[in-house]
């Protein structure tokens, strides 16, 4: 695997309620060759089926894949948490899944990836919050933030929910606040090294 | 170089409560994932309105009583009848026929927390007349868990979910079939647990004391480090008969290089192993 010439090691994405069309607008906007590992945690009921379809569109040059325990956290494919089970980087940067209690009565939670992740990957992580209906998020956004990482939220006035990125910018000084095809295109430029912080 | 002492603190702290537990209580969680009781301990701090894991790890120390009302905590315990209804299926297609081939069945559920997936596993067996020539050992480190599992007692508000896994799983009745119902509980049919026996029993330190024709683990070496999982796959690798079946939690890969020659494939998807008898064993256990 190439190493992101952007210094960043690792983004991390979080949503729930009407996140699915955002993410999907992010990830089609990244290239097969894009060299920062992405893992997303998304409220999802266990089922599933519907979820995937949604995800698995043909526009996305990367894949959607759902680990097992200790896989290598690495660039290629997006990593999505599988339903019931909280999904952890640990600081190897393997993969460790968790199907201990929920966390803001969810699970997969947002904040026990973006937490583990912020302890991973410092400053050299990325943390995305899309649209949703609950406060799961911020506290891991906040770790983000304090561990000099960079913290991107979507614009909440086009967003399904906002609860989720309203409470984020509550708790923590966003440092840029895009759309989805923003957030796609700042990525791709980014790992490009064409991108401006 | 990005230095973070913070977060080094904390790791150094989980360190020394770990040890700490040890040493006062001999109860031994260092082989654990490090970062799985890392977040189970910041739970607890969080829980009990404490500054630290340094502060949690003097709490415990010196109460005895605050310790032991803490302890399960440690230990895992989410679980459902019939989890991953898909895995059952495989089971039943791929694993039911050739348990017909054999006069009688032990089977080995490792880890059965508070029981419900071994009624599951009980249930399923019932449906396809196996259940009569089978002895289920079915064992956990939790005895509160375990007591549970005996009484086989679950709450009614859940029914509903294991109506449809049960139903998902190709249940061939009703799962109402299998249990009575009084008021806030539902509890298992008798005749389920006629061939079950409940054992206290510690996948890190404890040995072999079966020879099974299926070991079931689901989502409980995902909690272990790397030397600890060898041990257990060593463990369970023992305990199989010839061709015997493991069945591991959907998202648990054995399949690391050192195991590729002792297991192979009998459901992908459903993470279903079979033994590969061979010689070599001792070799990938250093």
């Amino acid at each position: 695997m190439n190493v992101s010439t952007s210094g960043f090691e690792g983004i991390v994405i979080g949503g729930s309620a009407g996140s699915i069309s955002p993410l999907c607008a992010i990830l089609s906007a990244l290239p097969s060759d894009f060299s920062i590992p992405i893992a997303v945690a998304l409220h999802r009921s266990s089922g599933g089926v519907e979820f995937h379809k949604a995800l698995g569109s043909p526009e996305m040059a990367l894949k959607i894949y759902e680990p097992n325990d200790r896989d290598p956290f690495v660039a290629g494919k997006v990593f999505l948490a599988p339903a019931d089970y909280h999904m952890l980087v640990d600081k190897d940067k393997t993969i460790c899944l968790s199907t201990s209690d929920m966390t803001n009565y969810a699970r997969p939670s947002i904040d026990e990836l973006f937490e583990t992740a912020a302890d991973c990957f410092g400053k050299k992580l990325i943390g995305i919050i899309l649209s949703g209906a609950s406060r799961d998020g911020s506290d891991g956004l906040m770790k983000i933030k304090a561990k000099g990482g960079l913290t991107i939220v979507q614009n909440p006035l086009k967003a399904d929910g906002e609860t989720m990125i309203r409470s984020a910018m509550e708790t923590t000084n966003i440092d840029y606040l895009y759309s989805p095809e923003q957030i796609g295109r700042f990525l791709k430029d980014l790992d490009k090294g064409s991108a401006t912080l | 170089m990005h230095l973070d002492n913070e977060n080094d603190s904390e790791d150094i702290e989980v360190r020394l409560l770990l040890e700490a537990i040890f040493l006062k209580y001999g109860s031994d969680f260092r082989s654990y994932s490090r970062l799985s009781v890392k977040r189970q301990i910041l739970k607890m701090v969080k829980d009990q309105n404490l500054g630290n894991i340094s502060e949690l790890q003097h709490k415990m120390i010196w109460d005895e009583l605050f310790f032991k009302s803490i302890l399960p905590k440690f230990s895992i315990n989410v679980t459902e009848h019939f989890r991953d209804p898909s895995f059952y299926k495989a089971f039943r297609n791929d694993v039911v026929p050739f348990l017909r081939t054999y006069p009688s069945l032990k089977i080995w559920h490792a880890g059965c927390a508070t029981g419900e997936e071994v009624y599951s596993m009980a249930i399923l067996l019932e449906e396809e007349n196996l259940y009569e020539k089978t002895q289920i050992y079915a064992t956990d480190i939790n005895i509160k868990a375990l007591e549970i599992a005996k009484g086989g007692k679950y709450l009614s508000r859940n029914l509903s979910t294991c109506s449809e896994n049960y139903l998902k799983s190709g249940g061939k009745k009703s799962f109402s079939e299998y249990i009575s119902v009084q008021d806030m509980d539902f509890i298992m049919d008798k005749k389920l647990k006629k061939n079950i026996l409940f054992i206290d029993h510690n996948l890190a330190v404890d040995e072999t004391f079966v020879e099974a024709h299926v070991i079931l683990c689901r989502n409980v070496l995902i909690y272990f480090n790397e030397v600890l999982t060898r041990r257990v796959i060593k463990l369970f690798y023992d305990s199989l008969q010839k061709h015997g079946f493991l069945c591991m939690g959907l998202r648990e890969s054995i399949m690391r290089s050192a195991n590729k020659e002792h297991f192979k494939y009998l459901n992908r998807d459903g993470k279903i192993y079979r033994k590969v008898p061979s010689e070599s064993f001792n070799r990938m256990v250093k």
